[in-house]
């Protein structure tokens, strides 16, 4: 960038498109190929729950219908990037737009020294970043875990946090195709200590390419309309 | 306004005002509500590459009716902004049924972004960030977006329909000049004018100062219109006068915070049988069917659907 400072400019999106059901390994289900996940720490590839919120977690499974995502709502931060929709990524010095496919979510993401904002709550949090060398740091905080608005889950298995979820992403473009992303989360309410994913993005080089739409409650209201009210994610089938 | 999100409502009620709204009211020059004056504007902002950089936070009117002589709409006869909509004699029909009939399928209560050049006239405004290649757009309401790519590709083809649109732009020395196809059916206001989706869209986006952009739009729809019609406005920097409180004391000033439309959307539950909606006349928000909002029990405000029924 004229900056000096790398450029995250492009449309990418995640080629693993298992990680919006299961971070963790998993193997097939209906409509979900097997996959190693994408937990690098701990090294066992699964997320360290309190024994208290592994069983809310597998309560959670039970009633996986209730994904977030499935009823179209805000995926959060750090699924929003591994959903399988392609984003796009908009550089200035001071100030990222990050506009994504899924349901025109887009994220803010400030890089003019300020600090979170007091007392909300987003869905996607507050995104305060800066460089680390080559690597664009963001700090992601005031994340949502209201019951009565649905707080975001991790993916479509029923993995969770609390309201006291801190997200550090660590995004490093390493070649003209591919941006390493990592995140780290850190909730003391959740889990027993801190865990980080690595998702692989890879950069859209089709020709023409660009981010379209994907208005998914008039997909869902449609639904309703016709009577199939309880919609459910084909994941439920399983 | 339809589809108003609930976490903006929660943020709102921690500001001691509302939000930065178009300074001074529509058309009014100057400062704001508070009359806090408006600092003076200086030159346009540039790009690393010299061209108008259009970063930052843009309220133009609030157009709620384009056809009540105030939208902007350039009367062909006398060069003025105060023209209407050139409906053919069927869309005119069709326009004033919606209005009475069908405010249901306004975009907004379900969360839909407007479309082009509906959007710009929305009541809270929209962000910019610019890059060489593209300029991407948030909004406040519904939390729309909209790119808008400047590398000469071609369109989509005309089979994609899209509510945004597929846009593409170029500069014309300090003029953005943005060729918009792909529409989707929809609304011009929030008061029933809908438009077929033939709708192709020229805007041009005209920096005057650092904090005022001209922009005109011109709308063809061969479909709904007896001929193309120009739609003009002024596009203010937002969030220099009437801060909310919640950034006053901020050194980096105002930012425009995330709309949840989706996740706070109570409306079609609330909007009557005989509106198209899924409640019992009568008995607002009885009847919606099983899944048809997973919505948490009303509090604060509550749905918000413009044309539904009245708020308790």
């Amino acid at each position: 960038m004229p900056d000096g400072k790398p450029d995250l400019t492009g449309i990418w999106q995640v080629l693993d498109l298992s990680l919006d059901a299961n971070i963790e390994p998993h193997t097939a289900s209906w409509g979900v190929h097997a996959g190693q996940g994408v937990i690098i720490d701990p090294p066992d590839g699964k997320i360290p729950y309190l024994p208290a919120s592994l069983a809310k977690r597998q309560e959670n499974y039970k009633n996986r219908a209730k994904d977030p995502v499935a009823h179209c709502y805000k995926p959060g931060v750090p699924r929003i990037n591994y959903v399988p929709f392609p984003f796009q990524i908009t550089q200035t010095p001071a100030w990222i737009q990050v506009t994504y496919e899924f349901v025109h979510n887009h994220r803010n993401i400030y890089l003019n020294g300020s600090t979170h904002l007091p007392g909300i709550d987003f869905f996607n949090g507050d995104s305060r970043a800066k460089w680390d060398g080559d690597t664009l740091v963001v700090d992601v905080t005031n994340l949502n875990d209201d019951p009565s608005l649905v707080p975001t889950w991790f993916d479509a298995s029923g993995n969770y946090h609390s309201d006291a979820l801190h997200v550090v992403e660590r995004w490093t473009r390493t070649s003209m195709d591919n941006m390493t992303y990592r995140a780290t989360m850190e909730d003391p309410k959740v889990f027993s200590r801190p865990w980080t994913i690595e998702v692989l993005l890879y950069r859209h080089k089709e020709p023409n390419f660009r981010i379209l739409e994907y208005e998914c409650q008039i997909f869902k209201e449609k639904l309703a309309r016709e009577g199939k009210g309880n919609f459910l994610r084909i994941v439920e089938a399983n | 306004m339809a589809g108003f999100a609930l976490v903006l409502l929660l943020a709102q009620l921690l500001f001691s005002q509302a939000p930065a709204q178009n300074p001074g009211g529509q058309g009014a020059p100057g400062g704001g509500r508070g009359g806090v004056p408006a600092p003076p504007a200086g030159p346009v902002r540039r790009t690393a590459e010299g061209k108008p950089d259009l970063t930052g936070y843009w309220i133009g009117a609030t157009k709620t009716n384009i056809n009540n002589g105030r939208g902007g709409i350039i009367n062909p006869d006398t060069g003025m902004p105060d023209g209407k909509i050139p409906y053919k004699p069927e869309w005119e029909a069709k326009a004033a049924d919606t209005a009475k009939n069908h405010m249901f399928d306004e975009p907004y209560a379900h969360c839909l972004p407007a479309g082009i050049p509906t959007n710009l006239g929305l009541q809270f405004g929209f962000q910019i960030v610019q890059d060489k290649n593209t300029l991407a757009w948030g909004w406040d309401t519904v939390g729309a977006t909209r790119l808008i790519y400047l590398d000469n590709r071609k369109h989509v083809p005309d089979s994609i329909k899209l509510y945004q649109g597929d846009s593409i732009g170029h500069w014309e020395g300090d003029t953005l000049v943005v060729d918009t196809t792909s529409q989707t059916a929809g609304w011009w206001d929030a008061s029933g004018a809908v438009h077929s989706d033939a709708v192709h869209v020229v805007e041009k986006f005209t920096p005057k100062d650092e904090n005022t952009i001209a922009y005109e739009a011109l709308v063809e729809d061969p479909v709904a219109l007896t001929r193309p019609m120009t739609v003009t406005d002024t596009l203010r920097r937002n969030g220099i006068t009437n801060v909310p409180l919640a950034f006053k004391n901020r050194p980096t000033g105002y930012e425009q915070t995330e709309t949840a439309c989706v996740e706070g959307e109570r409306d079609t539950a609330l909007y009557t049988e005989s509106g198209g909606g899924f409640a019992k006349d009568g008995v607002p928000g009885q009847a919606a069917p099983p899944g048809a909002v997973s919505s948490p029990p009303p509090r604060g405000g509550g749905g918000r659907g413009r044309g539904g029924p009245p708020q308790q």
